[in-house]
């Protein structure tokens, strides 16, 4: 019985970190092909794939990082909605330094997942910042 | 049906049955090398609480973990009914990020605190911060230790520690 809840929690806290990452950068791989340009397309399945296997984010990581991705699309929510008083530049810095948090987890194990976040944080903003967009998250 | 000293013997022994099935498990020691003793370093790091090693780890249940960090400082680790990550520290020593100030100057404080110390920097508490560049900032910590946290061009995130102010 503890163990089935146990892998249940483990899978929520994945979910949740692959909510904020991965599923934004589905977004913005989404968004990016609709402008035709594959060059730069982001293989979705095979990040969430890397993330979940990097050694460098343990379950308990995981789910920290999970609770502050919360915080930060409840803010972003208030914002679309007019519910919160979290103005854009300090969601952008909260934004900002979640992505930092992120890097400085993985960078020692995967070079090359920090690159594609890196390269893929202003297309996610432009997202989350757009009502529609963030609304189908 | 049996003579009273019988009767009484199976009680006594009844009792302790009871006793033993709804005592808590005893808690089982895990090795601090292990990869769950560095899971859990670091969401005590992301939580805003101070862990540079961790010099003892027993695990009281199942997601439930008891963790000794150097400088005495302790901590209670679990997850709670609503899946939630859960930290209470168990020592004076063991401190948590600062509170106080707007929201978003809590949330940011927690933030920064945690990126300075897992980029392996000593820092307390951050007691203040601000923006450098697009993407950086600097950071003061509580010891007046002054870190500039900026994103290198190849995507890193590197934190330079800069001169003590005086």
């Amino acid at each position: 019985m503890k163990t089935t809840r146990l892998s249940a929690i483990g899978f929520a806290g994945l979910l949740g970190l692959i909510l904020i990452t991965f599923s934004l950068i589905g977004f913005a791989q989404q968004s990016h092909s609709d402008n035709g340009d594959s060059e730069q397309a982001i293989d979705l399945d095979g990040l969430i794939d890397r993330i979940s296997n990097s050694k460098s984010l343990g379950f308990f990581t995981k789910l920290s990082l999970k609770g502050d991705i919360d915080k930060l699309l409840d803010g972003l929510g208030g914002y679309h909605d007019n519910t919160k008083d979290a103005t854009l530049s300090e969601l952008r810095e909260r934004y900002d330094v979640l992505v930092h948090k992120l890097v400085v987890l993985l960078q020692d194990e995967d070079q090359e997942l920090v690159r594609t976040i890196h390269d893929g944080r202003e297309r996610i903003w432009s997202i989350l910042t757009d009502k529609k967009k963030f609304a189908t998250l | 049906m049996y003579p009273r000293n019988i009767r009484s013997f199976l009680c006594v022994l009844l009792g302790l049955a009871i006793s033993i099935a709804s005592s808590p498990a005893h808690s089982q020691r895990i090795s601090t090398d292990s990869a769950l003793s560095n899971d859990l370093r670091k969401a005590i790091i992301l939580e805003g609480y101070q862990c540079s090693k961790i010099t003892e780890l027993l695990q009281n249940a199942k997601a439930d973990y008891r963790v000794s960090c150097d400088a005495d400082r302790q901590y209670r680790v679990r997850i709670s009914e609503e899946n939630m990550l859960v930290i209470a520290s168990l020592s004076s020593s063991a401190t948590g990020a600062p509170q106080g100030g707007t929201a978003h100057d809590e949330f940011m404080k927690k933030q920064l605190f945690a990126i300075v110390n897992l980029a392996g920097h000593d820092c307390n508490s951050v007691i203040s911060y601000e923006r450098s560049g697009s993407l950086g900032h600097t950071v003061i910590c509580d010891n007046q230790t002054v870190y500039r946290i900026r994103v290198t061009p190849e995507g890193r995130v590197a934190v330079d520690k800069q001169a003590i102010e005086k």
